[in-house]
């Protein structure tokens, strides 16, 4: 019998499988599971039902008609052909299209837990309750083997060294999974009280998180009076315990991020109140010099005797007014009697008489104001500015 | 019960913290009276010495592997091997 090498023995099934017309072109229904795109764009997955799993792989060039996008626990129809890839010695369906038929067993439970579950309320943000600042103990509900605890390990004491992990293992899928989990979460509010809650485990496919959805493990995380982050790790797919717990972290180290507060950010903190605390009280102190001095150096205290100044300005100033008042009216009122001596002199008559007339009177001193009163030889008196003289009328 | 009770000097941390916060809102929201500032200021600084220092002494606390056996919590050191 002739001995054949590994890579003679792949040939010759690879090429069997390329004869077979029935491997070449084939329709198949299955479920997708560990459905992965690749940055190259080409996407890597498992189509499987209740007896068997097959592996397939759809390139870029076909994976870029997808109308929809791939999820675990779909329930597609694929199409293309099956070949044996030499190198990791394995049969794969190398698919040529993809479409999804009604959904997959597993995400319609999901759905319908989770429909459930919204309608009794048990993801509403009312229930949420908030993560202690500052937890001296954490309880973390998780295996005991694996990264998971190691992760929140690492990340806890790196933040702060003096938190306290407790925690409580249990098998994280497979059968009794969820029933653990579940009794993890009520024995620490039963029986050990602590701060805050990590629930969670690594990665995985949908079925190997499953116990994440499992009704009685989000039934225990409502019902927890401790504050609980989960942790499921996984970027994009949401378990329902991470829709009912009160802090959903994507990964067991960023929970333990959320849990646990950072040291060093800590004393930054008090160290950052502490210069603002300095800073504030120097001003304020200042501002209080500032007007301490201010105040000092105003003329009340410097020159008091300026608040009389002032006064006995307005004194003068009032004196003033007083004695000018006093002065205009008296002034005007000389005025006005000046003019009438003034007036009363232009009407005497012995200035008249100054001037060189003369004023005549009859015998009986009466004044003459007409010829009529005189007649040819009467005597009348002329009066003149220095003196009287009697003459006789000699003509009329 | 089972817990270990350091909570005392935690709460002082988490309480100390809260304390100088309100002082340093309180001092920046206006002008307090000299007395008030003056007693804020040594209250704030004695409030950050002490949440320095709580931090500070923070040192590693042993985890452990909680359970339960025929109802009576069991508790024993869980070690983790910081293997990468």
């Amino acid at each position: 019998m002739a001995i054949h090498s590994v890579s003679e023995v792949t040939k010759y099934i690879k090429e069997k499988f390329s004869r077979d017309a029935a491997l070449q072109g084939i329709l198949l229904r299955g479920e997708v599971s560990n459905f992965k795109r690749y940055p190259s764009e080409h996407c890597y997955f498992t189509l499987k039902d209740a007896g068997a799993a097959l592996k397939c792989v759809m390139f870029k060039s076909r994976a870029r008609y997808l109308k929809f996008v791939p999820r675990d626990g779909m329930q597609v129809i694929a199409e293309g052909r099956i070949e044996v890839y030499e190198r990791d010695g394995v049969y794969q369906l190398y698919v040529d299209s993809l479409a999804p038929e009604g959904t997959g067993a597993l995400a319609m439970a999901f759905a319908q837990l989770k429909e459930k579950l919204t309608a009794e309320g048990l993801f509403a943000p009312e229930h949420k309750q908030p993560i202690p600042p500052f937890p001296r103990c954490i309880g973390v509900v998780t295996s005991s083997a694996g990264a998971v605890l190691r992760d929140i390990y690492r990340v806890s004491k790196r933040r702060f060294p003096g938190v306290k992990l407790a925690l409580y293992p249990v098998a994280v899928q497979g059968e009794g999974a969820a029933e653990q989990i579940a009794a993890g979460i009520a024995f620490f509010n039963a029986k050990y009280p602590v701060d805050v809650l990590i629930v969670g485990r690594g990665g995985g496919s949908l079925e190997d998180l499953w116990a994440f959805n499992e009704e009685i493990v989000v039934r225990a995380i409502f019902a927890s009076k401790i504050p609980v982050i989960s942790a499921v790790g996984h970027e994009t797919d949401f378990t329902l315990a991470d829709f009912v717990s009160d802090l959903r972290a994507a990964t067991p180290s960023q929970a333990a991020e959320l849990a646990v507060p950072d040291r060093a950010d800590l004393i930054r903190q008090v160290t950052s109140l502490t210069s603002r605390l300095t800073a504030i009280s120097r001003r304020q102190l200042e501002a209080k010099r500032h007007r301490l001095l201010a105040a000092s150096q105003s003329f009340v205290f410097t020159r008091p005797e300026r608040l009389l100044e002032s006064k006995q300005q307005r004194l003068d100033m009032a004196r003033i007014q007083l004695l000018q008042l006093a002065k205009s009216q008296l002034s005007s009122k000389r005025h006005r009697l000046d003019l009438a001596l003034k007036k009363l002199d232009m009407l005497s008559p012995t200035r008249v008489l100054r001037r060189g007339y003369a004023a005549l009177e009859d015998e009986g001193g009466k004044p003459i104001h007409s010829v009529s009163q005189l007649a040819v030889g009467d005597i009348l008196g002329l009066i003149l500015t220095d003196g009287r003289i009697r003459a006789r009328v000699a003509e009329k | 019960m089972a817990r270990k009770k350091e909570p005392i000097s935690e709460a002082t941390f988490e309480e100390s913290l809260a304390n100088l916060e309100a002082i340093v809102k309180k001092l920046e929201a206006g002008e307090a009276n000299l007395t008030d500032l003056m007693q804020s200021y040594a209250e704030g600084v004695e409030l950050a010495k002490r949440c320095l220092t709580e931090l500070e002494k923070a040192e590693k606390a042993m985890d452990i592997v909680v359970g339960e056996d025929s109802g009576k919590v069991t508790e024993k050191e869980l070690i983790i091997e910081e293997t990468i």
